[in-house]
């Protein structure tokens, strides 16, 4: 490896730890494409916990699930509540961001009117609500559950049923924690300082329309077999460590 | 007159047939479906007017009523054919063979007027009038108008059947009337290229294009497509060799001659267009063939697993989450690493755009967090930044904020190092101050700017002399807004009034 393949590809990893992505107009883009920088800007991703996400259009730098020494504006919203109080905040928020995730995770054919048409908040609150209905459902039929397990579920399940959707004030449908709504425009407030989504009729009934950005990110992430295979072993392996704790107590 | 009315008549009219067509017809459950019925039988009996077909008579489009309906899977009785087919055929009772008639508003005269069509009409080249047979029916102007219309909307290469259609025309001398229908091929196929050159734009954007509009999709009938594109040409040859044997046909008559060389230069125009059209889907397939050769992975279908599908309905939605850590690794790679340790400066700017963003998110989490933990103000650092500020208060009676970015550097730095520094600028633009705090207990000072005063005072005695003195903010309107270290700041001026003023 050659220190100019070195010096492009850490100027390359840099660029693309500053501005998360890196777009076709970048200089950096065409030297990426160079065989050995890609590789050496690889290894240092990995190195550093993060994955690249390669399209013809841009690249991009989202941390890995495990082992990144980065933070977020996720993490920081999880850092933002950490109190016991708000803590079911931020899992609501995390409920109402796979809700999401899943209504545009569609055919491309969808896809392409999802992105002219976006999706509501009064229609993610309806789908986030599928969610918590069908929890409160598993909850009420495993009754025998030990104090300990799903704990943070129940408390999800919990908060919202007791929680308005809206409420008719002005302005009511900023982000807030008291209501369905303000929880989904806090949610989609995250996603759009990331620049994955765009939200607009802010003022009358708001909708988020998902960018080729934040569709490029799903594709890498949960599309991908392998990747797939690795986060079912996580889910599989945290919920087996929960059981285990469980037991043993 | 609102632009809304204008042509409103004549709109109503070409309409007003696809409105009718098939109402107050009394055929029970086939009711929602007569429209198709119909439209289908229309557009047989075009076809058949384009191939010189003359089995168009009453007997023949009762069959295709029979054959429509067999064909979209519907069942009927005798009963209800016949009254389909008579009632494509006049309005009402059969014996009276009544026409069509609907109702428009003339914008105009501003009075409801009446318009009567009919669909179909006798074919007088076809039915032998001599021999008394039964008649042969050739669809109206109105119903072939309706043929277009829809023809505009389905987006097929029907470039061949306008062409076919413009002989046709030519051949039974309205030259006139295949004069229009060249426009309807013109429009056509601005039409379809104006869809190729978005389309090609769109491919080069967004290769996936060619998986969603998988008609558009070519590469592999790239032979079918040049066949038709050819074959299209040759019907120009056609058509223009047809027009000059009708020409040399008529050569006594001007008015013939004059609308065949209108028909000509139209065809020129036409035949011209259609080259670069058919330039233009060719380099389109060859862009996708080189695309689908570079890059293969592109064009493989969707993966096997989904989100929505494999994490979201089978798993986080069927099973619920046993903990949020869980939850929280699958959407953390959603989102890039945030750094905030390239510069001090950026660092510090890192967080305030962040809390900027959060602002209207947490709102309420700010509010609550700062009764949790107080936040805990250097005052040093404050008091020495506005110190300089007051200096030149004291000197020149005012401070414009515009004047910050002229401080210099070191001292601008000192801004950033505390944020209430920066705040308290919002707070002189309350209402006017009468500083009064020389001789009070710091700890009796609740307006911020007394307490910055009261340090100021006790830091720099110099500035003892403004005790008494009004302190208030003037908009500067001569000045733009401007940006210092990416805050847009309007500038306004702090003033000191003296108290004997």
């Amino acid at each position: 490896m050659s220190a100019e393949t070195i010096k492009k590809a850490s100027g390359v990893y840099f660029t693309l730890l500053k501005e998360k992505v890196i777009d076709e107009t970048s200089e950096h883009f065409q030297t990426y494409f160079e065989p050995e920088v890609r590789q050496t800007v690889l290894l240092l991703a990995d190195e550093s916990g993060t994955y690249i996400i390669e399209s013809p259009k841009r690249i991009q730098l989202v941390v890995q699930p495990t082992g990144s020494v980065f933070a977020t504006n996720f993490t920081h919203m999880k850092d933002k509540h950490k109190q016991v109080e708000t803590k079911k905040h931020f899992h609501l928020m995390s409920v109402v961001m796979m809700s999401f995730l899943a209504g545009i995770d569609r055919n491309q054919a969808a896809r392409i009117r999802t992105k002219r048409e976006g999706i509501s908040y009064y229609a993610l609150e309806r789908q986030v609500n599928d969610v918590i209905m069908n929890w409160d459902s598993i909850l009420k039929t495993q009754p025998n559950f030990g104090e300990n397990e799903k704990i943070d579920m129940k408390e999800v399940v919990t908060t919202w049923k007791y929680m308005e959707v809206d409420i008719d004030d002005y302005g009511a449908r900023k982000a807030n924690r008291r209501t369905r709504i303000g929880l989904i425009a806090s949610s989609m407030k995250l996603l759009e300082g990331e620049g994955l989504i765009v939200i607009l009729d802010r003022d009358d009934i708001p909708k988020a329309i998902p960018k080729q950005e934040l569709f490029e990110r799903i594709d890498y992430l949960y599309h991908d077999y392998d990747r797939y295979e690795m986060f079912k072993k996580l889910i599989s392996t945290e919920e087996d460590e929960e059981h285990a704790e469980d037991s043993s107590n | 007159m609102n632009e809304s009315w204008e042509g409103f008549a004549q709109r109503m009219q070409r309409l007003n047939p696809l409105f009718e067509l098939g109402r107050g017809m009394e055929v029970g459950e086939l009711k929602p479906h007569l429209q198709s019925i119909l439209m289908h039988v229309l557009l047989t009996i075009f076809y058949r007017e384009l191939n010189d077909d003359d089995h168009r008579r009453k007997s023949d489009i009762k069959y295709m009523v029979e054959d429509s309906i067999k064909q979209m899977k519907l069942l009927a009785d005798e009963k209800q054919i016949e009254r389909i087919t008579s009632g494509l055929l006049y309005q009402g009772k059969e014996e009276y063979s009544k026409p069509f008639e609907a109702l428009y508003y003339d914008e105009i005269k501003q009075s409801w007027e009446k318009q009567t069509f009919r669909y179909v009409t006798m074919d007088e080249l076809y039915t032998n009038l001599e021999m008394g047979g039964s008649i042969v029916y050739k669809l109206t102007d109105v119903a072939q108008e309706m043929i277009f219309m829809s023809r505009e909307m389905a987006e097929e290469f029907s470039i061949t059947i306008e062409q076919l259609y413009s002989m046709q025309l030519i051949k039974n001398g309205n030259f006139r009337k295949a004069t229009r229908n060249l426009d309807h091929l013109i429009s056509r196929v601005n039409r379809l290229m104006a869809r190729e050159f978005s389309f090609q734009k769109e491919m080069v954007n967004n290769p996936k294009i060619l998986l969603i509009e998988a008609e558009m999709q070519r590469a592999d009938n790239r032979v079918e497509i040049e066949k038709q594109f050819e074959e299209e040409k040759t019907h120009f040859r056609t058509i223009s060799s047809m027009i000059e044997k009708t020409k040399r046909r008529n050569e006594e008559d001007d008015m013939i001659q004059k609308e065949l060389m209108l028909l000509q230069e139209k065809i020129g125009h036409t035949r011209a267009l259609h080259d670069r059209f058919a330039k233009l889907v060719i380099q389109n397939i060859s862009y996708e063939m080189k695309l689908k050769a570079e890059n293969p992975s592109l064009f493989w279908e969707t993966s096997l697993v989904s989100f929505r599908e494999h994490l979201y309905e089978n798993w986080f939605m069927k099973e619920g989450v046993d903990s949020f850590d869980t939850v929280e690794k699958v959407l953390g790679p959603l989102f890039s690493p945030k750094n905030e340790f390239i510069l001090p400066l950026d660092w510090i700017w890192g967080e305030q755009e962040y809390d900027e963003k959060q602002v209207d998110v947490v709102v309420e989490e700010e509010a609550e967090e700062s009764i949790t933990h107080q936040r805990v103000t250097n005052w040093d650092s404050v008091v020495k930044s506005w110190s300089y500020v007051f200096q030149y208060i004291q000197t020149y009676g005012e401070f414009s904020l515009a004047d910050l970015a002229d401080l210099p550097l070191e001292v601008q730095d000192l801004w950033f190092e505390e944020s209430e520094t920066i705040d308290l600028w919002m707070m002189f633009d309350k209402k006017p101050l009468k500083i009064q705090v020389l001789h009070r207990q710091e700890e009796t000072l609740s307006d911020e700017r007394e307490i910055l005063l009261y340090k100021l005072m006790q830091e720099y005695p110099q500035f003892q002399v403004f005790e008494g003195s009004k302190i208030y903010t003037k908009f500067d309107h001569r000045a733009e807004p401007f940006l210092w270290y990416r805050m847009k700041i309007t500038p306004f001026k702090i003033c000191v009034q003296e108290e004997n003023e």
